[in-house]
């Protein structure tokens, strides 16, 4: 489309320790320590304060946290960070060297400032480690602004209107952040992109598995500003939320051209307090809010009748999306109302106490927070006049978006004192060369002949992240082809019929120990199903009747079912009923031969 | 070139343009168009000029409003924030910014900052505590209540000083600093501050010490200075009140006051005589009596650091026996930091009685050793055991109770 452009920014998680303590990654039981801050807006070293960050003062929120087992005093912001880890500084330097970008040859770290609890500090340590690359695509080449290593967040447990609730498990974990330029043509070339950055972090072997490993950011602009839209989970998501957003933004200039051609500016919304007007209301949202403390607020919304939801038009929404941010509820106006338990009597008593405007809304707020929430309305109104849809944005699981806060701006960063320079040698970049990933066609293709698999398994091995662990227990088993199966076949079904969290560490452990016991394919099979029950590790292991039977065993086995005439073809399954025990069905097949069992009918 | 200039800093055959941040240790550090501060090596990069930074307006003048409450700065963590020109730290004066975080204690026009020096705690001197005992009074007599703005590293020691060397005071001094700088978006010190403006107006004639109660932002104390410590490097609630509980505390904007704190005296007494010639020595496994000698050279008095219930080892006698001869007043205080010092309860704690060691009992071993410089200043030196022992501030725990 003409005068789209489109970025990612990509983050992935890596699995090596924590980025600034010696924390684990995983884990995530709660310690039952909480505790509770609240955070306010610095300047940078320019002197400016960014609008993100006043955005969030006037939220003013209580952020509670909860302390995990993975946390320490450098998550709870009661201790300075401690030396960067050294092998997630070495991975997002392989990353971007495959990514064809400058390695710095001095790393500072800056805080990148954030306060809206996320981060205990305030701020996200965040360093350019490489920039100004490229990655090639089917439709040439996209530009790679920058390459971060930078700490995740904490995760957002609860939220409610004045507080929110973060966990400490997720607040430290290093996350490569990939930049594009936009010069991504179109949803799904940005999934073409998505999937070959994909590949080149995976290869590394430090990227952490599971649902959140891989977050997208998509920057969108059509000529309005650039949104910047956070947090989709998905791959294929990225294509329905660019449609989406696109769709959003074409609406939206519909509606203001015609907003403006009907006023002169933006409409201004002034809050009146209407609590009084809705005492004894039947609408079971108001009547709640009232109960809770909250006050009734209405204001005009001068020349937006017909434009706040009527057919594609919504700016209705817009406007409650800032109210949600807020977390007082939502907002109701006048294209919609009477609804939501509001009474026809209602809506005229409040469109007389305004003045009989020919639009207005009516939302609820904390009294010492309505004069907050008035400036954030208003300067929402102001960008949409101008046309300006600028902001970040969150994505939501059905591919929509929505309001989250407005958008950073440069100056929102400033040097992390804390953490001294780090120099970047040749050592390090040597070191890390062993980590770039080879073209992917070239590295299936080497995979699948060296260890006898067919390419399609090789390729979804590469793609899935686990070329490593396959290499590693095919190395060490001898056995590839077995191993290839167990990954790719009975770990994914086991995973999917259970509801256990089995890590990849303890299926690799178990794998690795179980060929060591001699264990067949039978054996990992049943061993890896009662992993996935939940049993332990030690103690499948330490189970003896996982293991094979032994020649002598199975000879007697072969005897007794060629005396009982079992037939050659039903051997093996006749075998595990009667047995219970694993065995290697290709010997029991030589041994029943050997005994002279029937090749095809019964007992001689 | 100077912060805020803007460059064309040109690094591996590409050109960007740029800020300039600073120049130090050979690194020149920009900050890119993306917010990104980047660091190259002046060696591999070029730098050039392309329009100097507009002038920036000076910070809002320092409070010298007629409040009723005066902040003393003297330096540290609280009163500073990173100046990104030199990566050096600077002094904050603007009350606006030393109250971020409590907007309605800044605009309420009642509190003015005044910087009396700008130091790191640990470089304090008492010659530092006397200057500073003497702005205190100075605007104590003017009617003002104080709080002083100081260091943690050696805040507790200063607190000790103030309140042997204030006889009287009408109103508590209440010393506070931070944790976590104020530059920081988590610091502690807004509501630390903000806590010790409400301290300052409490009916107390007491030095005390505000921070943290806890590691959320909820709950405020005021330890008695005498009796408090600094016992984490880093947490937020590294200062605790030992064997006492403390003085009081704010929570949810309501101030409870202990029973036990002291009362006011009618008008302001400083006694700003202090001795240095003191020195404390931590007890340990290889100390050698030489290395106690060395140490008490040109001292009146030392305060050792004892183990346990206030114990040496053996190895030491002869040579605390010697400066006790030379008329230096050896005093055990433990390095258990909780509970007092016994030395009747084991032989060895008697032996080194009977050579004239004179136990702390119940000051915690700094007390003991700012104490020591108050005493021999202003008392005769025949009456020091007498004076180090007699309770002057609260500092001597008689009765420990289980807290």
């Amino acid at each position: 489309m003409r005068g789209q452009k489109i970025g990612l920014e990509i983050h992935f998680q890596l699995n090596t320790g924590k980025l600034f303590c010696r924390c684990p990654v995983e884990g995530h039981q709660e310690t039952g320590t909480r505790f509770w801050r609240t955070l306010i807006p610095v300047q940078s070293e320019m002197g400016k304060m960014d609008r993100a960050a006043i955005y969030e003062r006037n939220r003013s929120r209580v952020f509670e946290y909860i302390v995990t087992d993975n946390s320490c005093l450098v998550e709870m912001d009661e201790e300075p960070p401690h030396e960067v880890d050294r092998k997630a500084l070495l991975t997002a330097i392989a990353v971007s060297r495959a990514l064809h970008c400058d390695v710095l040859p001095v790393i500072s770290y800056m805080r990148k400032v954030v306060i809206d609890g996320s981060n205990t500090t305030g701020f996200q340590r965040t360093a350019v480690v490489g920039m100004d690359g490229y990655i090639e695509t089917s439709q040439g080449r996209v530009g790679i602004s920058t390459v971060c290593l930078e700490e995740d967040a904490a995760r957002k447990v609860k939220e409610e209107a004045g507080r929110v609730t973060y966990s400490l498990d997720r607040l430290g974990i290093p996350l490569i952040e990939i930049s594009t330029e936009p010069d991504i043509k179109d949803e799904d070339h940005a999934v073409e992109v998505a999937e070959s950055i994909g590949y080149i972090v995976s290869y590394t072997g430090s990227l952490r598995r599971g649902a959140e490993a891989i977050r997208q950011d998509v920057n969108f602009s059509m000529g309005h500003g650039r949104v910047e839209i956070k947090g989709v989970s998905r791959l294929s998501l990225i294509r329905e939320v660019i449609r989406w957003e696109r769709g959003r933004q074409e609406n939206l200039a519909r509606a203001i051209s015609e907003w403006r051609s009907r006023v002169r500016g933006p409409s201004r919304v002034k809050l009146k307090d209407v609590t009084e007007l809705f005492r004894g209301t039947g609408s079971r949202v108001i009547a709640n809010s009232i109960s809770s403390g909250l006050h009734v607020y209405a204001s005009r919304l001068d020349g937006l009748s017909g434009l706040l939801k009527s057919g594609e038009y919504r700016i209705g929404r817009e406007l409650s999306e800032v109210v949600k941010a807020f977390g007082y509820g939502g907002l109701m106006h006048s294209d919609e109302l009477p609804a939501f338990g509001i009474t026809g009597g209602e809506v005229e008593r409040v469109r007389q106490e305004l003045g009989n405007p020919d639009a207005f809304m009516i939302c609820t707020s904390p009294a010492d927070n309505a004069g907050n929430l008035e400036a954030e309305m208003n300067w929402k109104l102001s960008m949409l006049f101008a046309m300006d849809f600028s902001e970040t944005r969150a994505a939501s699981e059905d591919g929509e978006t929505r309001f989250l806060r407005p958008l950073p701006g440069g100056e929102r960063m400033y040097p992390e004192t804390d953490v001294p320079y780090i120099f970047i040698g040749k050592g390090m970049l040597d070191e890390a060369d062993s980590m770039v990933a080879p073209p992917k066609h070239e590295l299936v293709r080497s995979i699948s002949g060296r260890y006898g698999i067919s390419s399609q398994d090789a390729e979804i091995l590469v793609n899935e992240g686990m070329l490593r662990a396959f290499q590693y227990l095919a190395d060490e088993t001898g056995n590839p082809r077995l191993i290839s199966r167990l990954l790719l076949q009975t770990v994914p079904e086991k995973r999917k019929a259970s509801k256990a969290q089995v890590s990849d560490d303890d299926i690799y452990g178990l794998i690795l120990s179980g060929s060591r016991l001699g264990w067949v394919r039978d054996s990992f099979e049943a061993a890896l199903d009662r992993l996935f029950r939940g049993e332990g590790k030690e103690s499948i292991l330490s189970d003896i009747s996982l293991r094979p039977m032994g020649e002598e065993e199975l000879r007697n086995l072969a005897r007794e079912l060629a005396s009982r005439g079992v037939q050659r073809k039903s051997l093996v399954p006749e075998a595990r009923r009667v047995s219970g025990r694993p065995f290697d069905p290709s010997v029991l097949l030589k041994l029943f031969d050997e005994v002279g069992g029937n090749p095809s009918s019964g007992a001689r | 070139m100077k912060l805020g200039d803007r460059v064309e800093v040109e690094f591996r055959n590409r050109k960007y343009d740029a800020t300039f941040v600073n120049q130090e240790g050979g690194i020149i550090t920009v900050k890119l168009r993306s917010g990104y501060n980047i660091s190259v090596p002046e060696a591999e990069c070029r730098i050039r000029l392309v329009q100097e930074a507009p002038r920036v307006e000076e910070e809002g003048a320092p409070g010298t409003g007629n409040g009723s409450v005066v902040i003393l700065t003297t330096g540290g963590t609280i009163a500073s924030m990173v100046d990104y020109a030199t990566g050096a730290v600077r002094p904050v004066k603007d009350p606006r910014i030393i109250l971020r975080g409590a907007p309605e204690i800044a605009e309420s026009g009642e509190v003015e900052v005044r910087e009396v020096m700008n130091v790191f705690s640990e470089n304090m001197r008492p010659a530092d505590w006397v200057r500073l005992a003497r702005e205190v009074a100075l605007e104590m007599e003017r009617g003002k209540r104080v709080v002083v703005a100081h260091g943690t590293d050696t805040m507790s020691y200063t607190a000790a000083a103030l309140a042997f060397m204030f006889e009287g005071l009408p109103s508590p001094v209440v010393l506070v600093g931070s944790q976590r700088s104020p530059d920081r978006p988590s610091s502690d010190a807004p509501l630390n501050v903000a806590a010790a403006v409400k301290f300052s107006s409490l009916p107390i004639g007491e030095v005390g010490i505000a921070m943290h109660g806890s590691i959320s932002d909820e709950s405020i104390v005021l330890h008695r200075g005498v009796r408090s410590r600094k016992m984490h490097t880093s947490r937020r609630d590294a200062f605790r009140s030992i064997g006492i509980p403390p003085l009081a505390s704010l929570s949810h904007g309501n101030v409870s006051l202990e029973g036990h704190a002291r009362a006011p005296s009618g008008a302001v007494r400083l006694n700003g005589r202090l001795d240095e010639r003191v020195s404390m020595v931590y007890v340990h496994p290889t100390l050698q009596g030489s290395d106690l000698e060395a140490m008490a050279d040109g001292r009146r008095a030392l305060v050792l650091m004892g183990t346990g219930l206030g114990h040496c080892s053996s190895t030491l006698y002869d040579s605390i026996g010697r400066l006790v001869r030379d008329g230096v007043h050896v005093v055990m205080a433990s390095q258990c930091i909780g509970g007092s010092v016994n030395m009747n309860v084991y032989s060895t704690g008697r032996e080194l009685q009977s050579i004239g060691v004179l136990p702390a009992e119940g000051m915690l071993p700094e007390v003991a050793y700012v104490k020591s410089m108050y005493v021999l200043a202003n008392y005769p030196e025949e009456r020091f055991a007498e004076a180090l022992l007699t309770d002057l501030r609260g500092e001597v725990i008689q009765r420990e109770v289980q807290l």
